[in-house]
C-alpha cells in the first residue's frame, strides 16, 4: 500500500510539473521589448554597369551647327568637327540706258518730175543709208564689247511728208538674234495722209543681242516709195531709241572695283556644349585647325577676296586673329567660265589651334572682294554673286594634361528621406567594387564627392586606393599614332569609412570628379590622340553594403 | 527492488534531459487501450472496454502544435534586467536547412465500438482532420542577421514546399479478429471526403548571384481544392484584389466531389504472459481532389530575372526610375496568379508502428514504440520508451520519452517527454495528457501536444489476461475478461 502511494505521490508531482511550471510571464512580457540593430548585408556583384561612350561625354551628335565625320589620314582614322558658315557678295551690275538718237535723211528733192512705181532712196544701186547710235559709257571704266539681252525695246519713228504709199527698210548688224544670229531687219510702214505719212515700229530685244562696234549700233535704212505721178519734195526723218536695257550676259571690260563685306558670326558650339570644358584652360591640345574656303561664283569676273581680319572674339570680347600665314589672306575667285556655269575655288588656311583654348564666342571677318583687278576682258550676269563659305576643319586628334571633368548624378537612394537621421538609420559600412575597361585613350583619375541641396560639396564619399592613388584606371594603349591598340583594364577598391558613409547619408547628389589625361606611347612619348566615337569605358560597379535596421514592433 | 530502480533511472532520465528535448506526441496513446487512440493507431489492439461510446465533440481531441526545432527563445530573448530583444542570429543558428511550423488536430465526432461475441471487435467511427505546415527559409533570418549575402551563397528564400494544408472528415468501420490466443488481427477502412486541401508541388524563390549579375528564379506550383469555393489571384501588377469566391449554390454539388479511402490494419502478437509485440500500418490511402481545384502558378514557369546592374545613369535618370523599373521588371518576370485547376491526388499521412510492451511487474509496463512517418517529402522515424503504472481498469498514468529522427534520420532529436492520464469512473472513462518539446518552459518549447476526451466504456478486457477457457472451449472469444 505504501508503494503505491507512492507512485501515485510521483505521478501527481509530475503531472503538476509538467503543466504547471511551464510559463514564466516575464518571457512575454512585450511592453519591456527593446529596440534592437540589424545589419542585413547586401553584396551586390553589380550594381552598376555602365558603357560610357565618347557621345555619352560629348553628345556629339547632337552639337548643333557642327557636322561630326569620321576622316582619315595615312596615320589612321579620327573623327573631324566642322563648322561652316557662309556669306555672300553681289556685285552690282552696269546699268544701261541708250539715249534715243534722231537720224534726218537727206531732203529729196524731186519737186517738178514725175515717177511711177517703185522709187528707193537711196538707190537700189547705192548702200544704204547708216544712221549711229551711240553706246553710252559706263561706270568703273567699264565698256561692253556685247550684251545678250532679256528685255528692253527698240523703237524706231519714222516720219515725212511723202504723200505715196511708202515704207524704209531698216537693217543692223550689231543687233542679231540669239537663236540664229539672224541680222536684225524691220520694215517701217508710213501712213499717209494729205502730204504727210508716219510709221512706227517697235522690237521686244529679249531674243536678241548687242554686239558693239567701237561702242556704237549701226543702223542701215533705204526709203521706197510708191510713186505714181508727180513727185515733190520730201524730208524724212528717223528717230532710233532702245529703252530698258536689261541682260543676262554683258561681256568686254568690266572695270575694276572693291565690295567690302564683313560679318559677326556667333559660335554656339563653344557656348552651351559640353565639349567645350575640354577646350578651356589649354589643358587640351589639338593637333591644328584649318579652315577651308570655298568660292562661288555666276560671274566672269575673275577676282580676289582680300582678308582684312579674320578671328574670334573670346569671352572677355578680345579679338584674336586666326590666320597665321599672310599669304592666306588672298583668296582668289575663280570666275565661271560661260554663262550659266559656276566657277568655284577652294583655299585652305591654317588657323591659329590655340584659338580654341579661349572658347571663342564670336568669329568676326572683314574682307574685300575685289572684282576684275586685271581688268581683263570678262563677262558679269544680271545676277551676280559671289558666295563665300567657309568650313572650319578640327580635327579631333588632341592631348589631355591633367585635365578635369566632373559630372554628377542624383543620390536619391534616400528619395523621400530628408533628414539625416532617417538616411545614417540604414546605412552602416560601404565598400564599392569597380572593375574597368578603358577603351579610351585617357587615364581617368577619381574622386567622389557628395553634394548637398544647394550643391555645395560636403566631402569625399569614397577614398580611391585608400586615398594614396586617384588614378583609377591607366588610357588605352595607343600606337605612335594616337590609334589605340588594346583597352587598359583595373580593378578597384573602394572603401568608405564612417565618415564618408555619413556624407553618402547627407548627399543629395553625387560628383564624380575625373581628372583625365591622354596616353603615351611604350617610349613615353604623348602622341596627339585620334578619339573616335566607339571609344567607350565599360564600368562594372558592385557594392557591399551592411545596413542599419532598428526593429521593435511592439513600441508604441 | 528491480521495480524501484527501473522506476527511478526512467524518471531521472526525464527530469535530467528536459533541456535538451524536442518534439513530442501522442504516441504515449499507443499503449493506453482504455483511450481511443490506441485502438486508433493499431486495429488489432483491442480496446479494454467491452463497448465504448464516443460522446460528439468530447471523446477526442487532440491538438498538436510543433516547430522544425526552434523555440520561441530562440528569436525572441530575456536580458538579466528582464528586458526583451530580437536575436535574429541566435534564431538563424537554430534554425536548419528544413524549417516549419505544423499544426495538426483531430476530432472525434462519433464513435463506438463493442465485442461482437468472443474474437471479434467491431468498431465506427467518424473524426475530422486537419494537418497544415508552413515552411521558411533559413536564409531570409541569415539575410537579417547579416550572416547570409547575396554573394556567398544562393538565398532560397522559399524553398519546394511552402505551404501545405489537409483537412477531411473520416469515416471508418474496424474489425478486429482474435486469431488465436497470441495474435490479433485487425482492419479498419476509411471512407475520406475531403474538405480542403493545399499542396505544393513546387514553391521555388531563389536568389542567386554570379558574374553575370544578381538573379531571381521562381517557379510556383500550389494546387487547392475547397469544398466551398476558390481562390483568385490576379496577379501582383493586376489592380483587382485578391479574392476567394464562394459559391454557396456549389457546395451542395461540391461536398461528395473530394473522395479518398484509407485502411489502417495491424496485429499484435503475445509474446508470454508479460510481453506484446504489435504492429500496425495507419492511414494507407488517399484522397482524390475534384472540388473547385485550383492551381497558383507562376506566369512565367521558371522565370528568372537578372539584375545586371543600373545602367545608363545620368543626372537626366535616377536611381530611384532604375528601381521602379527594376522592380516593374522584377514582377513581370516572378509573377504568379491563378488557374483551373485539374484534379489530383494527394496521400494521406502514413504511419507504421512497432509496439512492444512488457508489464514487468504486476501494476507496472515498460513500453517501446517505433514508429515511421511517411509522406510525399519526408521519412521520420520515432522511437518512444514509456512507463506505465496500470491500476487495473481505474488508473493508467504514463511517462515516456521519444527519440525522433526525423527525414530519414538526419534531423536526431533524442528527448520528448510525455506524459498521459486516464481514469475510468465508472461508465465514464476521462483520459488526457500531452507532451512538449525541448523544455517545461513554454519560451523554450518547439512543441506541444495536447490531448483530452470522455467517452462512456463498460467492462474491461485486459490483454495480457490468459485465456484459460481457450483450450476448452473452442468458440469462446479470446478476448481477455476482465479480472
Amino acid at each position: 500500500m505504501k508503494k503505491n502511494i507512492f507512485y501515485h505521490l510521483i505521478g501527481i508531482i509530475l503531472f503538476s510539473i509538467f503543466f504547471s511550471s511551464c510559463v514564466d510571464e516575464k518571457d512575454f512580457d512585450f511592453d519591456r521589448m527593446t529596440t534592437v540593430t540589424i545589419n542585413p548585408s547586401v553584396q551586390l556583384n553589380k550594381l552598376v554597369s555602365e558603357e560610357i561612350s565618347l557621345n555619352d561625354f560629348f553628345n556629339i551628335d547632337s552639337i548643333e551647327g557642327v557636322n561630326v565625320t569620321l576622316q582619315s589620314d595615312p596615320g589612321g582614322d579620327y573623327l573631324e568637327f566642322t563648322y561652316s558658315f557662309d556669306t555672300s557678295v553681289i556685285p552690282s551690275i552696269p546699268v544701261i540706258n541708250v539715249n534715243p538718237t534722231n537720224v534726218v535723211l537727206p531732203p529729196l528733192n524731186l519737186e517738178g518730175t514725175s515717177y511711177t512705181g517703185d522709187f528707193y532712196f537711196p538707190n537700189l544701186s547705192q548702200n544704204m543709208f547708216t544712221a549711229e547710235v551711240d553706246f553710252p559709257e559706263l561706270e568703273h571704266g567699264q565698256t561692253i564689247d556685247s550684251i545678250y539681252l532679256k528685255g528692253g525695246e527698240l523703237q524706231i519713228n519714222v516720219n515725212s511728208n511723202i504723200d505715196y504709199s511708202s515704207y524704209m527698210i531698216i537693217t543692223c548688224d550689231e543687233i542679231r538674234r540669239k537663236d540664229n544670229n539672224a541680222t536684225f531687219n524691220d520694215t517701217i510702214y508710213l501712213s499717209q495722209s494729205k502730204r504727210k505719212s508716219i510709221g512706227t515700229n517697235t522690237t521686244e530685244l529679249s531674243d536678241y543681242k548687242i554686239k558693239l562696234s567701237d561702242n556704237k549700233i549701226n543702223f542701215r535704212y533705204r526709203l521706197h516709195i510708191s510713186a505714181n505721178g508727180a513727185l515733190h519734195n520730201y524730208n524724212v526723218g528717223l528717230n532710233i531709241a532702245i529703252n530698258n536695257i536689261q541682260f543676262d550676259a554683258a561681256y568686254g571690260k568690266m572695270g575694276k572695283f572693291n565690295v567690302d563685306f564683313s560679318d559677326n558670326i556667333d559660335i554656339d558650339f563653344f557656348k552651351g556644349s559640353s565639349i567645350s570644358r575640354f577646350f578651356e584652360g589649354e589643358k587640351f591640345n589639338l593637333e591644328k585647325l584649318f579652315i577651308d574656303f570655298k568660292t562661288e561664283t555666276n560671274n566672269g569676273i575673275p577676282s580676289v577676296i582680300n582678308i582684312n581680319q579674320f578671328g574670334v572674339y573670346d569671352k572677355d570680347n578680345v579679338f584674336h586673329d586666326a590666320i597665321v600665314n599672310p599669304a592666306d589672306r588672298q583668296i582668289n575667285v575663280n570666275p565661271a567660265s560661260n554663262l550659266n556655269s559656276i566657277g568655284t575655288s577652294t583655299k585652305r588656311v591654317q588657323f591659329n589651334v590655340n584659338l580654341l583654348n579661349l572658347l571663342p564666342q564670336k568669329l568676326s571677318f572683314d574682307a574685300s572682294l575685289a572684282l576684275n583687278p586685271n581688268n581683263v576682258n570678262c563677262f558679269v550676269v544680271n545676277n551676280p554673286y559671289v558666295k563665300v563659305q567657309a568650313d572650319i576643319h578640327i580635327p579631333f586628334k588632341g592631348k589631355l594634361n591633367d585635365l578635369d571633368y566632373d559630372v554628377e548624378f542624383y543620390n536619391d537612394l534616400y528619395e523621400g528621406k530628408n533628414t539625416e537621421d532617417n538616411y545614417a538609420d540604414y546605412i552602416k559600412e560601404a565598400t564599392i567594387y569597380l572593375d574597368m575597361t578603358n577603351y579610351f585613350p585617357i587615364s581617368i583619375g577619381a574622386e567622389l564627392y557628395g553634394v548637398d541641396t544647394n550643391g555645395n560639396e560636403i566631402g569625399k564619399i569614397l577614398n580611391f586606393n585608400n586615398g594614396t592613388d586617384d588614378v583609377i584606371i591607366n588610357g588605352a594603349n595607343v600606337d605612335n599614332h594616337g590609334n589605340v591598340i588594346s583597352p587598359s583594364m583595373k580593378k578597384t577598391t573602394i572603401s568608405a569609412n564612417s565618415t564618408n558613409v555619413s556624407v553618402l547619408k547627407k548627399s543629395k547628389k553625387i560628383r564624380l570628379k575625373l581628372k583625365l589625361n591622354t596616353s603615351s606611347t611604350n617610349d613615353g612619348t604623348k602622341p596627339f590622340i585620334r578619339f573616335r566615337k566607339e571609344s567607350k569605358i565599360i564600368i562594372n560597379a558592385g557594392v557591399d553594403l551592411k545596413t542599419n535596421i532598428s526593429i521593435n514592433p511592439f513600441k508604441k | 527492488m528491480k521495480k524501484i530502480f527501473i522506476t527511478i533511472v526512467f524518471f531521472i532520465s526525464i527530469l535530467l534531459l528536459n533541456n535538451s528535448i524536442k518534439a513530442q506526441y501522442s504516441d504515449i496513446t499507443y499503449f493506453m487501450r482504455s483511450t481511443p487512440y490506441s485502438y486508433k493507431m493499431n486495429p488489432a489492439q483491442i480496446p479494454t472496454s467491452s463497448f465504448y461510446f464516443n460522446l460528439p465533440f468530447l471523446s477526442g481531441i487532440n491538438l498538436d502544435f510543433k516547430t522544425s526545432g526552434f523555440s520561441y527563445n530562440d528569436l525572441i530573448k530575456r536580458r538579466d534586467d528582464d528586458s526583451l530583444y530580437f536575436d535574429f542570429k541566435g534564431f538563424y543558428n537554430s534554425l536548419s536547412n528544413s524549417n516549419y511550423i505544423k499544426m495538426n488536430g483531430n476530432f472525434e465526432i462519433l464513435g463506438f465500438g463493442f465485442n461482437a461475441g468472443k474474437k471479434n471487435y467491431i468498431s465506427f467511427g467518424i473524426d475530422m482532420n486537419f494537418d497544415s505546415r508552413l515552411r521558411f527559409s533559413r536564409d531570409l533570418f541569415g539575410f537579417l542577421s547579416g550572416d547570409k549575402t547575396f554573394s556567398n551563397e544562393a538565398i532560397q528564400v522559399s524553398d519546394n514546399e511552402i505551404l501545405s494544408l489537409n483537412s477531411y472528415i473520416s469515416t471508418s468501420i474496424g474489425y478486429t479478429r482474435v486469431v488465436n490466443s497470441k495474435l490479433n488481427v485487425g482492419l479498419r477502412a476509411k471512407f475520406i471526403l475531403g474538405l480542403a486541401n493545399i499542396t505544393t508541388e513546387e514553391s521555388k524563390l531563389q536568389i542567386s548571384q554570379n558574374d553575370e549579375g544578381l538573379t531571381a528564379q521562381s517557379n510556383f506550383l500550389i494546387r487547392s481544392s475547397s469544398m466551398i469555393g476558390s481562390l483568385n489571384l490576379p496577379g501582383l501588377n493586376s489592380s483587382d484584389s485578391i479574392e476567394f469566391n464562394v459559391d454557396s449554390d456549389s457546395i451542395k454539388s461540391s461536398i461528395m466531389k473530394n473522395k479518398g479511402f484509407g485502411i489502417d490494419f495491424g496485429a499484435t502478437y503475445k509474446l508470454n504472459d508479460k510481453m506484446i509485440l504489435s504492429l500496425s500500418v495507419q492511414d494507407l490511402g488517399f484522397i482524390k481532389w475534384t472540388a473547385n481545384t485550383t492551381d497558383i502558378v507562376s506566369k512565367n514557369p521558371n522565370g528568372t530575372y537578372t539584375f545586371t546592374g543600373f545602367e545608363n545613369i545620368s543626372a537626366d535618370s535616377s536611381f530611384s526610375q532604375q528601381i521602379e523599373q527594376l522592380s516593374d521588371s522584377i514582377t513581370n518576370a516572378l509573377d504568379i496568379t491563378t488557374r483551373r485547376g485539374e484534379e489530383y491526388t494527394t496521400m494521406l499521412p502514413t504511419k507504421v508502428y512497432v509496439g512492444y510492451e512488457w508489464n514487468f511487474s504486476k501494476k507496472h509496463h515498460l513500453n517501446a514504440l517505433y514508429k515511421a512517418s511517411i509522406g510525399s517529402n519526408y521519412f521520420d522515424n520515432y522511437l518512444s520508451v514509456f512507463y506505465a503504472l496500470q491500476l487495473e481498469r481505474y488508473l493508467n498514468i504514463s511517462l515516456g520519452n521519444t527519440f525522433s529522427f526525423e527525414n530519414s534520420f538526419k534531423n536526431n532529436k533524442p528527448f520528448n517527454p510525455s506524459i498521459a492520464f486516464n481514469a475510468n469512473l465508472l461508465i465514464f472513462n476521462i483520459y488526457f495528457g500531452g507532451s512538449l518539446n525541448t523544455s517545461y518552459n513554454v519560451a523554450k518549447m518547439t512543441g506541444v501536444n495536447f490531448f483530452f476526451g470522455i467517452n462512456s466504456s463498460f467492462g474491461y478486457n485486459n490483454p495480457f489476461k490468459e485465456n484459460i477457457t481457450e483450450e476448452k472451449v473452442e468458440n469462446e472469444t479470446q478476448i481477455p475478461v476482465k479480472e
